[in-house]
Formats: structure tokens, sequence, C-alpha cells
């Protein structure tokens, strides 16, 4: 079955799965730092690898993260072509193209080409982990790598209960949305004719039912929070106990390993 | 002129949620259309709406066909036709005045607003409300604004998903009013099976994404003769998810 994976979580039981999340968020933050920093074609390569070492590990086709890729296609091609307007040629012998005074030259059609291919590995690995990752386990990865932050009476607590109910509440309100959407529209309601303005005005019949609804989500949930003896964050036990096993221990190893290559093809003179 | 489906399914990703339907809504008449959650009755009044297109066969709705290649500019004009009220339709409500918020519709298709008014007066909705944010209102008002607002542009078919559900006995009796003193053509559907199958002149009993029985009341559960063995009756109260039944009472010429 292939999926639009975006923002879902596809329980397979997969190694990648079986991952603690803590350890997934930091190599997709450590990944991101690390691939856009490359510009060489064997380090984008190396790089490559690992992703696709991560998504046959997911047990999840790459067919359906080249689905997901769709939805964002537009935005990756967008800065990508941003490179083809702003690079100058650096020499005469850089210039491929002059079309009535837009230049086009070898290095921006090569930097389009690296925005491209980062864009694209940091969203497949970043899609693969949470697609591996359910939302529950990612709320308490969060709150767990900021806890240390407490110290300094940073409310971790309640900011990660926060995340974790805003995730909870997505769908919720994606249902509210599609609701208002049809209701509106058999109501003659268009999006799709007229000015900027007209469609931009068309909005509002949505987005003020939407914002109701979701106050009064909130509203609702905060009374049945009460009623079960909820008053603060604090001295709360959790569902999900995260623990580090030597299935994350090998796979650092193996990251780390990765990383330094990545870096050290991109800057070595080789 | 009415609305046909002719071999129509649509799934949602790879789930069938309605296989081969074929059937007429006869114009000018009550359908009420019946069957357990999940069974595909919200997917069928979506697809009459056009709110969803078809994967295969095809909706005719008078004499515009709906496909699933059927662009938005004639969806819109298909949907000028159809009133839709939504299961909570009270969500749909955005305008500053309740006045306001009937009139949407009317503004959308270049109608006369003062439409807005005379709907609001033919429900007896309070005068001294119609300026009021539409969210001051209790729920079974902010019910009757949203269903005057789909009645005020006049469609010719008019669909009511769930219409009493979470309601009293009150709001229900009024908005009940609403349903049956409207002229247009209907489809209702319902777990409220009380309220409205005496008022259906069609039923449809939707079952695992199929129409599982079509006809007037005594079609679908037969005469009183048949209900002494009860082998029909009780394969559509199956259906419907009603358990055993365990008497049946004569109410009025209808069985309850």
């Amino acid at each position: 079955m292939n999926t639009n994976l975006f923002g879902r979580f596809i329980d397979t039981n997969s190694f990648i799965q079986r991952l603690d999340p803590r350890f997934k968020i930091v190599v997709n933050l450590l990944f991101t730092i690390s691939v856009v920093l490359l510009n060489r074609p064997l380090s984008l390569l190396v790089a490559a690898v690992f992703v696709l070492l991560v998504v046959s590990l997911s047990r999840i086709s790459l067919i359906n993260y080249i689905i997901g890729l769709k939805l964002i296609i537009g935005i990756v091609i967008f800065s990508a072509a941003l490179q083809l307007v702003f690079i100058r040629p650096t020499a005469t012998q850089d210039l491929l193209f002059n079309i009535y005074g837009w230049t086009i030259s070898k290095t921006a059609i090569n930097n389009s080409i690296v925005v491209l291919v980062r864009f694209v590995l940091m969203i497949i690995l970043t899609t693969a982990f949470t697609a591996s990752t359910s939302s529950s386990q990612i709320a308490e990865a969060i709150r767990k790598l900021f806890l240390p932050l407490e110290k300094i009476k940073v409310p971790v607590e309640n900011f990660s209960l926060m995340i974790s109910i805003a995730i909870r509440f997505i769908p919720i309100i994606g249902d509210d949305y599609k609701t208002i959407v049809n209701a509106q529209k058999s109501r003659g309601l268009n999006f799709y004719t007229g000015g900027l303005i007209k469609r931009m005005k068309a909005f509002y019949p949505i987005i003020v039912p939407l914002l109701v609804q979701s106050i009064n989500h909130a509203l609702n949930l905060a009374d049945v929070m009460t009623a079960r003896g909820f008053v603060d964050s604090k001295n709360r036990t959790h569902f999900h106990q995260l623990h580090l096993t030597k299935r994350d221990y090998l796979s650092a190893v193996v990251v780390t390993s990765f990383i330094i290559a990545i870096i050290f093809l991109n800057y070595a003179k080789l | 002129m009415s609305i046909i489906f002719n071999d129509v399914s649509f799934k949602y990703e790879s789930y069938v949620t309605l296989q081969n339907i074929s059937t007429t809504i006869p114009e000018n008449k009550t359908t009420v259309i019946i069957g357990k959650t999940g069974s595909g009755k919200s997917t069928f009044i979506n697809l009459v709406d056009g709110l969803l297109l078809p994967d295969s066969g095809n909706i005719v709705v008078d004499d515009s066909e709906v496909t699933r290649k059927t662009k938005e500019k004639a969806l819109a004009n298909i949907r000028r036709k159809i009133g839709f009220v939504f299961q909570q339709p009270h969500k749909q409500l955005f305008a500053n005045s309740v006045l306001e918020d009937v009139s949407f519709a009317l503004k959308n298709f270049s109608m006369d607003l003062s439409l807005a008014k005379k709907t609001l007066d033919r429900i007896d909705f309070p005068n001294d409300l119609r300026e009021n944010s539409v969210f001051d209102l209790s729920l079974g008002q902010q019910r009757m604004v949203a269903v005057a607002g789909v009645m005020a542009y006049q469609p010719k078919y008019l669909i009511f998903d769930e219409p009493t559900s979470g309601l009293d006995q009150e709001n229900k009796e009024i908005v009940f009013k609403q349903i049956t003193t409207a002229p247009q053509t209907k489809i209702i559907v319902t777990h409220d099976l009380d309220t409205f199958l005496p008022i259906a002149d069609n039923i449809l009993v939707f079952n695992q994404g199929q129409i599982y029985k079509q006809g007037t009341y005594d079609q679908i559960y037969g005469q009183h003769d048949e209900l002494i063995s009860r082998p029909t009756f009780q394969r559509v109260a199956d259906v419907l998810g009603l358990g055993v039944v365990h008497s049946v009472e004569e109410l009025g010429g209808r069985i309850k």
C-alpha cells in the first residue's frame, strides 16, 4: 500500500522504530547540521547512502517517502531555483547562458543541485524517524532531553505536556478544518476565482469557526483534566519509560562514523 | 429530474467505502438513509454534493453529471442546487450576527439578501436575537441558524446529516418541524429511526458500503403478517445494529 507518510506513524516494528526516540531526535539534528555544510558530490553521496540505509531499516518502501516529498516539492524547487537567480558567474569560464542580461553560471547550477539534494536527504531522514516514532514517544523524548533545563527554572514538564497535547490534537483540528471547508463550499464559498485579496478574504469563514472550535476543544480538555485530578505537570508519572539499549549504542557508533566521514570528505583536500 | 447513482464506487486510500452503488433519489420525496456507523452513509451524501468524487461510475444531479474528472466550477453549479446541513452545523457559523451568517450563501450565489430575513421569519427565529453574535446563542439556536443558512438560498435538494443528534426533545421538535415544512426533495441520514422513518417515502438501508435494502417502509420491514415469523425484520434490525427484536407493536398502522 503506497501512503503519504507526512505527519504519520507507521507501526512496522522495524529496527528504526525500536531505537530510543531521544537518539533519533539527536541523530536527526546532527545530520541536518552536517548536511547543511556539505557541498561536494562525494560527501553528499555518502550522506545519501546513510539515508538509504535508514530507509531500508525502517521497513517502509522508498516509494512512500517519494510520495511524501510531493507535498513540499514546490518549496524545495523554489529554494534550488533561487540559486539560479542570485548566484553570479565567478569568472568568464563559469558563465553558461546569458538570456537578456540574466546570467546562469555553472556555479549556480551546481549550487541549486546541492540545495535540492540537501533538502531531499533531510526530509527523507526526518520522515523516516517520525514515521517510525509515535507522537507520544516524540513528546516524551523532547521532555527528557530538555529536563536538565528545569535546574534553571524552565518549566520543561509543562512545555512537554503542551507539545504532547498539541500533537494529539493535530488530526482533530484537521478533521474540523475539512468539515468547515466542506460546509462553506456547499454554501457557495469559492477559493478558486478572483484576485489575491478576494481569495484571502475567502478564508475568513474558515479561520473563525476553526479558531472557535480549537478554543472549545481546549476548554473542554481543561475541564476533563481537572475532573481527573490534574493540577500541575510536576510530580506526574509517565506512561513511556525510555531506556537506551545496546541497539542505540551500536547505532551511535555507526552514525558517528558516517557523520565524521561526510564532514571529512567534504573538507579534506582529496 | 432527480439524483441518480450509476454503479458508483469510492474508496479512502485502499479502504473500499462504497461499492457499485446504483440508485435513484426520487424528486419531491423524503429519502431516509439508515445503517450502522461506517456503512457508507456519509460518504454517499458527500458524493451527492460533489464534496467527494466517485472513483468509478457517475452521479447525475438533474442533468449535470459528476465523475472523477468533474471540475470545481461544474461542482459549484451543482452545489447551488443542493443544501447540505452537516452533522454539527453550528461548527460552520462565523459571522458577527445571525442575519449576516444566514446571508452568507445568498451573497455567494448573488441572490436577494432579503431572503435571509424571510427565512428567519419562516422558522420563527426570535427578532431580538438576529443582530446577536452567532456565538452568543444556545446550541439549539445555533443549529436553527445553520439550517436557515442553507434553506435561505432555496436549493432544490436538501441533505441532512444526523439532524437531531445531541439535541433535547424540544430542540429536536424544532429541527423536525424545519425539515418537514421545507418543500424541497429531502435526503436524511439518521440513526433516529423513531422520528424519521414515519415520514420517509423512500428508505435506503446501507450495510458495509452497499445498499442492503431499498424501498418504502413496508417493503423494507415487510407486512405485519411477515413480522410474525420476523426473518426480514430481524435481518434489517441486524444490519442496523438494533440487536434482537423481542416485541412488535402496531402504532397507527406502522410497526414500531
